[in-house]
């Protein structure tokens, strides 16, 4: 019953591999709070290699990325990983290799390319779009945006910053960093996304707390008007709206995996992958082969799973990534 | 040597009732088959600025996850986690009815005169929480000591100051006892990053504290067969919660505020000992984080009332029979509206005592109602035999049970209405050996336990990412404790060598997730070695203690990908006494991490390196001396 175990955990080697010329998907794994425990992982569609610690391995001299990375997206050739409660970018080559970091953000989320030489930085308590100079990577001002902003869209020199704590999308005028309107989405909306007709869709999580229901919304980015909006039952929190590859379906989670074409008059009524006895956290669909990738975090504790699906829903294939997977980066 | 000489008798009697109060007797039974330790006296006296997180950090195999100087600590005791420890304050629960846990670091420890490790479940005696193990923390005055007054000042590294001041009065009849105490601390300390080669010594800051709180007792003998007593611990605990990035700004601050007021009656004849208790319990928590804008408030409010009887129907048999009331109520903005949970339960239990009092055996079984739903009937079967004046045998087997906290059920986001209790089985046995030869004395126990819990709850994500608790996994806790005292006196002299050990598998042996790595998996933060040793040199009243405690490795991901590695750390505390015709003055010092190790116990929470206290207890004569 009480045989002794040998106390010393065995060291996770990590397997050799060889990566191939195919397209990579990198993973970002926000870590548990606190614990400094972020990583990146590699998924190499040529040969289904995985690496899941890959800055690590990149970065031998200074393995550690920090507390909670919420996001990655590559600028002019380089990868920008932001990390929330870390208060920083790390910017790397292509290779993932550490070049410099950018310091003084709050609590940054989101980076949002607006010129080859200027991007927008989201922040979850600064109160602030925090502006960036992409040749120096530095923070050279910042825009009072009052709430938790999250994801941000480019269109018509515009910025459409969403808004957890706010009803409001904010619009920006990126030629002169001026807030010029604000559009009524409903609260606790992250997630934004523009379709093939150059429209502009913000889903927003609603409050069960306070019984308000989520919405999907369409805004004319032009006049700024919503034109269409889809309510939910209050029992949903929907989140983590996607679009695939020809930006005419999007995908969200709302426990399972939905989806709908943009010109269904409806929201799905039923997911398009369910749930089962997993716990969906991050989704993306990968703009080469129209494939589904979804994050598993399980119980925030441990390695997701990250399962791959085919565009009829069947799953193509399941692997193991960094702790609380929430989103991917297709090359 | 009694100054009372002429009411000895009168004495003897009253000294008769010490200890007598209902809640005495259900220690006593509680304890029957089952390993149970008191912290020693001398080693108490030496933590008595200290709240009992330490003392039982460096004195039992339970492990405390504590998050730093003046930060929450909660136990990890035989693989159960925070809320599967029942603290008892003279046998009520002190467990936060929407946490499920509570801060052993707002918990002084000079507070108690008996501090108590009950090891195992025994959830048919003291109801839900009651898995892994009780620590029982009892007020336990004399009538008939005079006046009594000592006053603490101390002082020690990163601007901490402590003043604690206790007065007793007693006589035949009454009892007051009122201790007060103030602990703060600047608390910026420095420590070891040692992933920062170019700085490695950082400053923790934005962690300062200030605990504040009084005890106040009054016990009445009304005659030779009735005892009243009513206790209040009001306490305020402010403090600032540092960033988890250390550097970074925080604008973190929490506020516990705590009222416990408690009144007993105690019935007590040769054959027949009655017991009526209320209990009304208060904690309120702030919590605000400026910086996003959080501002939360709780209130919950705790009503407990309970008769318990104890009747010896025949010259070996004890019966005791017992109802019990509590009723929990929660004001937050986080629910929907104000909820409240009640419970009523009926107890009975019966005491057999065979071959002369050398084998004795207990059986016990609780019904309860629940407002939300079922609680299991709960109950337990213990025996313990004298096989000879040196070795006792003692084994004991248990239904245990949690029931789920209010936030559990309530929570907005997430709160689940349908969680069902954790509940399980629970085994043991253990040995005891002690022997005297000449001046040393000598203490060697073992325990074995097995307990598996069904239904244990756990936060995951929910339907939109927001975490919700289910009841998810099966966990199987296993393994050994052992205590060594070796004990010499010789004139003034004691030396005393004191070893703890633990060893802990609490393994998930069953999930329900798709392809979740858990399983055969330990629980984090669950160390499966802890030794806890101390050596004391003892000169009459002044001791010296040298304690060494090893914890081994903590896995900080459920599916054990990732750790913390063990740590070793090592303190010196001494107490010097001297004693003068009008009063005792004692001096004491601490020096903390002696040997300057980097460690954490919990990922990101760094701990200081070396650090003291000193400070110097007067105290008046002692009547009796």
């Amino acid at each position: 019953m009480i045989s002794c175990v040998k106390d010393k955990p065995q060291d996770i080697v990590q397997p050799q591999v060889q990566l191939t010329n195919a397209k990579k998907v990198y993973i970002i794994n926000e870590g548990n709070f606190g614990s400094g425990n972020s990583s990146v992982s590699l998924y190499d569609t040529g040969n289904d290699a995985v690496i899941e610690n890959f800055y690590q391995t990149q970065n031998t001299a200074s393995p550690t990325i920090g507390d909670v990375a919420q996001s990655l997206t590559k600028i002019n050739g380089k990868f920008y990983l932001v990390v929330n409660n870390s208060g920083k970018i790390i910017v790397c080559d292509d290779q993932f290799k550490k070049l410099s970091q950018i310091t003084k953000l709050s609590s940054p989320r989101y980076i949002l390319p607006i010129t080859n030489q200027k991007a927008y930085v989201s922040d979850y308590n600064g109160n602030e779009i925090s502006i960036i100079d992409l040749n120096s990577n530095t923070k050279i001002d910042s825009i009072p945006c009052p709430g938790f902003t999250e994801e941000m869209a480019l269109i018509y020199n515009k910025a459409f910053v969403t808004n957890i704590k706010r009803n409001y999308t904010y619009v920006i005028n990126t030629i002169n960093n001026a807030k010029t309107d604000s559009i009524d989405v409903g609260t606790n909306a992250g997630s934004i996304v523009i379709d093939k007709n150059d429209k502009v869709w913000v889903l927003s999580g609603g409050d069960q707390t306070n019984n308000i229901a989520g919405k999907l919304s369409r805004i004319n980015p032009i006049n700024n008007q919503v034109e269409v909006s889809y309510s939910f039952n209050v029992t949903e929190s929907p989140f983590h709206l996607c679009l695939n590859r020809t930006k005419d379906t999007l995908y969200f989670l709302s426990g399972g995996i939905y989806r709908m074409a943009i010109s269904d008059n409806n929201l799905p009524s039923s997911a398009f992958i369910a749930k089962g006895t997993k716990t969906f956290y991050g989704l993306g669909v990968n703009p080469n082969d129209y494939t589904i990738y979804a994050s598993d975090a399980l119980n925030f504790n441990q390695k997701s799973n990250i399962y791959i699906y085919n565009t009829n829903g069947s799953e193509k294939k399941y692997f193991k990534a960094g702790i609380i997977a929430n989103g991917f980066y297709f090359e | 040597m009694y100054v009372f000489t002429n009411t000895h008798v009168l004495a003897q009697d009253t000294v008769s009732l010490q200890g007598v109060e209902v809640i005495a007797k259900k220690n006593q039974l509680s304890q029957i088959g089952k390993k149970t330790e008191q912290i020693d006296s001398t080693i108490k006296e030496q933590f008595k600025l200290n709240s009992i997180a330490d003392v039982l950090s460096l004195n039992t195999p339970i492990f405390i996850k504590n998050y730093g100087p003046g930060a929450l600590a909660t136990t990890a005791f035989r693989g159960g986690n925070a809320s599967q420890t029942a603290i008892l304050w003279n046998g009520f629960n002190l467990q936060n009815a929407m946490l499920g846990q509570s801060d052993l670091c707002l918990i002084p420890s000079f507070l108690f005169e008996n501090i108590d490790v009950e090891y195992g479940g025994s959830s048919s005696l003291w109801g839900s929480g009651a898995v892994g193990g009780s620590i029982r923390l009892n007020n336990n005055t004399l009538f008939d000591q005079g006046l009594k007054a000592s006053s603490n000042f101390g002082a020690g590294s990163f601007g901490l100051k402590n003043i604690s001041t206790n007065i007793l009065f007693s006589n035949r009849r009454f009892i007051s006892s009122s201790k007060i105490y103030d602990s703060r601390s600047v608390n910026n300390f420095n420590y070891l990053d040692t992933t920062d080669k170019e700085r490695p010594i950082k400053q923790q800051k934005n962690a300062s504290y200030d605990f504040l709180g009084l005890m106040q007792q009054l016990k009445f003998l009304i005659n030779s067969k009735n005892i009243l007593s009513v206790n209040a611990w009001l306490n305020t605990n402010k403090r600032r919660l540092p960033s988890f990035s250390p550097l970074a700004e925080s604008k973190t601050y929490q506020r516990d505020d705590a009222t416990r007021i408690t009144a007993n009656w105690s019935f007590i004849n040769s054959k027949f000992r009655s017991g009526v208790r209320a209990g009304f319990f208060e904690d309120k928590i702030n919590y605000t984080d400026s910086l996003i804008s959080l501002f939360s408030k709780s209130k919950t409010q705790t009503i407990i009332a309970e008769n318990e009887n104890y009747l010896t129907w025949r010259q070996h048999h004890q019966l005791n029979f017992g109802v019990n009331f509590s009723s929990s109520s929660a004001f937050t903005n986080n629910y929907e509206s104000k909820k409240t949970l009640s419970r009523a339960s009926v107890l009975v239990g019966n005491k057999f005592s065979f071959l002369g009092g050398k084998w004795l055996t207990y059986f016990s079984a609780r019904a309860e109602y629940f407002s939300v739903g079922t609680l299991p009937v709960t109950g337990n079967v213990s025996t313990e035999y004298n096989l000879t004046k040196h070795f006792v045998l003692m084994a004991s087997t248990a239904k245990v049970y949690r029931q789920p906290t209010l936030n559990e059920l309530y929570w907005l986001p997430g709160g689940n209405i349908n969680l069902k209790p954790e509940q399980g089985y629970t085994y043991e046995g253990s040995i005891n050996y002690k022997t005297q030869i000449s001046n040393v004395s000598l203490f060697i126990s073992g325990a074995a336990y097995s307990r598996k819990i069904d239904n244990w709850i756990l936060w995951v994500p929910g339907v939109n990412g927001n975490p919700s608790p289910i009841n998810v996994q099966q966990v199987w806790s296993r393994g050994t404790e052992t205590t060594w005292k070796i004990h010499y006196y010789k004139n003034k002299f004691s030396y005393k060598v004191n070893v703890v050990t633990g060893y802990v598998l609490s393994t998930v042996e069953a999930n329900a997730q798709e392809n979740d790595n858990t399983v055969r998996k330990q629980l984090i933060y669950t160390p499966r070695y802890t030794v806890n040793a101390n050596f004391l040199v003892g000169y009459n009243k002044t001791a010296l203690t040298f304690f060494n405690q090893y914890v081994g490795y903590r896995f900080t991901t459920s599916d054990n990908s990732q750790w913390l590695n063990p740590y070793q750390v090592s303190s010196l505390r001494l107490n010097y006494s001297v004693e003068t015709k009008l009063a005792d003055f004692i001096v004491f010092a601490a020096c903390n991490n002696l040997l300057n190790k980097n460690y954490t116990i919990l990922s990101g929470r760094p701990m200081p390196l070396r650090n003291y206290e000193f400070g110097i207890t007067i105290q008046t004569k002692n009547k009796n001396t």
